[in-house]
């Protein structure tokens, strides 16, 4: 596996590729680095938050931690398989032929980006919350969610914010460059073909986050 | 020159005189009495033959003023020598005459051997006035308890000692206390109080006895008996000494019902210092009749005012008061109709008022911030309980110990120091802090006071310094993925 070309030439990094068996191995190491990145990022930012919350709430906290954990790590998976399902089911209407393992083995190099985009989120959000003093709030103040929310948006600046935004739409376009590659060699599709059906779970996702 | 002028008189008088001898001058009375008529005997023994002999008397000095002399003159004749005799005269001390003693001459003229001569001697009539008591009462009075003041007056001439009065069952009222007076000197007038309970309405009379004590005897002539034998005749007197003196009477009242002038304050609240508007409520269900109102403390200028008021009629009266001190206090009003007089103390709750105001405010830190300052109360009344508490807005946030500062009791005048944390999480203006307190009256009170920090720099968002530096990273790494898309698609990587 050439990191070099999966991200300067992912044409020719996928085409070399299609020439040989399947293997999972490399694109679940990418997502499981991914999701233990993930998971430590949550951790973090779950360790700043959990500040605010009055020691009474400490236990149902602890619980609400695992559950974090869970989901972050994993979320990387069930996107690696949620992603490339659709772009399976895609591909096939555009006679796309090709088995379900390749586009399981391609789609998951796409989340290479999503490993640097997470280690540029977990710099910047040590940048931002480190050494940030959280108040504790009160059972009565955290009773009005308008509130806590309020605080919490308060606590995490603008600035953090938009260079976050900025870092998801250019690992999200990253990663449309590579799942487009990527569906075009494992459903031996033409690259606009491939290009739409990797633009459509890209805007899912937009949307998604964007809701 | 008066003083030689008596000291004269006293020789000529003392000097013996060889004629007649003045032996007994008598009134038979220890005093005598203004505006009383008594029997005066002169006695005399002829100390040689005397014939014609004509006794006398007449005042002298400042006697002559008040003492008449009725029949002043008595024939007595012929006396031989040694033989005694009685001249009888009447005498009226004028009203009104003053306590003192009264220089009298007696006198007497007769002839021996053809020849006139006269003799005199000079002789003193103690007066002692009389007290004369009267009772002076507001026949007015309020159906139940009431608590009347009876002036006892002495228009007499003579002290009264020992006054007291008492009452005895009346009808439609009752007597339940008694008086008495040590003393009450000629034109004098003591009060004494008295309770009386007077049962239902309409007329009441209540007989009451007066008794009191001249300072002096009083012998008064009771009864005069004569009795005679052969040689001679005897006349007996009997005197009673009226020095104490018992009078009855009967005290006339009218009662009228208990409510016939209801008074009400209309703001029993007061605040302290001046008021202006003190303002009583007036209710007659007695009958058409003038009301004066008076006010017994705590007034500025007029305490008096005067209003008329029909039967049922409701008025209002203002006056101004000027409290000092804050409390329960109590105002002696006093209503006056037809002579009565009708006495309430109005419960006024006098309630001085805090007014706090943060002063010295001093506002340290950037983020975290410790606000410390002063407290002060410029108003008149006492703040109990005072809190000081920070008001946890969007972007401030109370911290811990210090989310609020008890200072306690702020008298008028005095201040308390605080100190709060907040955490500021956002730009802001102003720090918003709650003030709590007890008035007087136990009414808390709450008031929202806003700190000023406009122009202060009490805000840092996260890393200030450099922040938008993970920002340009953020835009390069888009820039960096644009240029791939570039490369990729268009450029040498879709070759």
């Amino acid at each position: 596996m050439d990191i070099k070309d999966l991200i300067l030439n992912p044409d020719k990094f996928f085409r070399e590729l299609s020439t040989r068996e399947p293997s999972l191995l490399p694109p679940f190491l990418i997502v499981l680095t991914l999701s233990v990145l993930s998971a430590i990022h949550a951790y973090y930012k779950f360790s700043v938050i959990a500040n605010i919350f009055p020691p009474d709430m400490q236990e149902l906290l602890s619980m609400f931690l695992v559950f974090t954990l869970l989901t972050s790590f994993l979320g990387g998976f069930i996107e690696w398989v949620l992603v490339a399902g659709i772009m399976h089911l895609i591909s096939a209407l555009f006679k796309g032929e090709g088995p379900f393992k390749r586009t399981l083995e391609f789609i998951g190099y796409g989340f290479f980006p999503n490993i640097v985009g997470v280690l540029l989120t977990i710099f910047i959000s040590y940048y931002f919350l480190s050494g940030v003093e959280l108040p504790t709030l009160t059972m009565e103040q955290l009773k009005n969610p308008e509130v806590a929310r309020e605080i919490l948006a308060s606590i995490l600046p603008k600035t953090m914010k938009y260079t976050m935004a900025l870092i998801e739409i250019a690992v999200l376009l990253w990663n449309l460059v590579l799942w487009t590659y990527g569906i075009k060699y494992a459903r031996n599709l033409d690259l606009n073909r491939a290009f739409i059906v990797a633009l459509i779970p890209t805007v899912l996702y937009l949307i998604h986050r964007l809701l | 020159m008066r003083g030689f002028f008596f000291l004269f008189l006293f020789l000529i008088f003392s000097i013996p005189v060889y004629g007649v001898e003045f032996v007994n001058f008598d009134y038979k009375n220890e005093y005598l009495e203004p505006g009383k008529t008594y029997d005066l005997w002169v006695v005399i023994q002829a100390e040689e033959e005397m014939n014609n002999s004509v006794v006398g008397i007449y005042p002298y000095g400042v006697g002559s003023q008040y003492i008449e002399i009725l029949k002043g003159k008595d024939y007595i004749g012929y006396l031989p020598e040694g033989v005694i005799d009685v001249g009888h005269f009447f005498i009226h001390i004028k009203e009104g005459t003053p306590s003192g003693d009264y220089k009298v001459v007696v006198y007497c003229n007769y002839t021996r051997d053809g020849k006139k001569y006269s003799n005199n001697r000079v002789f003193e009539i103690p007066v002692r006035g009389k007290p004369a008591l009267t009772l002076e009462y507001t026949p007015l009075i309020e159906e139940g308890m009431n608590r009347i003041y009876i002036v006892i007056k002495n228009e007499g001439t003579g002290t009264a000692q020992d006054v007291k009065i008492r009452f005895e069952e009346g009808e439609n009222i009752y007597a339940l206390s008694e008086g008495y007076i040590p003393y009450i000197k000629p034109g004098e007038g003591k009060a004494i109080e008295v309770k009386v309970y007077g049962v239902g309405t309409g007329m009441a009379k209540l007989p009451y006895i007066l008794q009191y004590s001249t300072p002096y005897n009083n012998l008064q002539l009771v009864e005069k008996s004569e009795s005679e034998s052969i040689h001679s005749k005897t006349v007996t007197y009997t005197y009673k000494n009226q020095r104490k003196v018992e009078e009855r009477g009967n005290l006339v009242f009218k009662i009228i019902p208990s409510d016939a002038v209801e008074i009400e304050v209309k703001n029993p609240l007061l605040p302290l210092g001046e008021i202006t508007n003190f303002t009583l409520t007036l209710k007659n269900n007695y009958r058409d009749t003038r009301f004066t109102v008076m006010v017994g403390r705590y007034y500025i200028g007029n305490n008096k005012k005067s209003l008329f008021l029909r039967k049922g009629e409701v008025r209002n009266i203002t006056f101004t008061l000027k409290m000092e001190e804050g409390g329960i206090k109590e105002i002696p009003v006093k209503v006056i109709f037809e002579g009565k007089e009708i006495e309430r103390n109005i419960a006024v709750d006098v309630i001085g008022k805090a007014e706090l105001v943060l002063t010295g405010v001093n506002v340290e830190g950037t983020g975290d911030l410790i606000i410390t300052g002063d407290l002060s109360n410029l108003g008149t009344g006492r703040a109990r309980g005072v809190l000081i508490s920070l008001k946890k807005t969007e972007y401030v946030i109370p911290m811990k110990p210090y989310e609020n500062y008890f200072i306690g009791t702020l008298e008028p005048n005095d201040y308390g120091s605080f100190e709060l944390h907040a955490k500021v999480i956002n730009e802001t203006d102003v720090i918003p802090v709650v003030i709590q307190y007890r008035e007087e009256n136990n009414r808390v009170v709450k008031v929202e006071r806003n700190i000023s920090v406009r122009g202060m720099d009490i805000y840092i968002s996260g890393k200030r310094e450099g922040e938008y530096i993970p920002l340009i990273f953020g835009g390069l790494f888009l820039l960096g993925v644009l240029f791939l898309l570039y490369r990729v698609f268009l450029g040498k990587g879709s070759k």
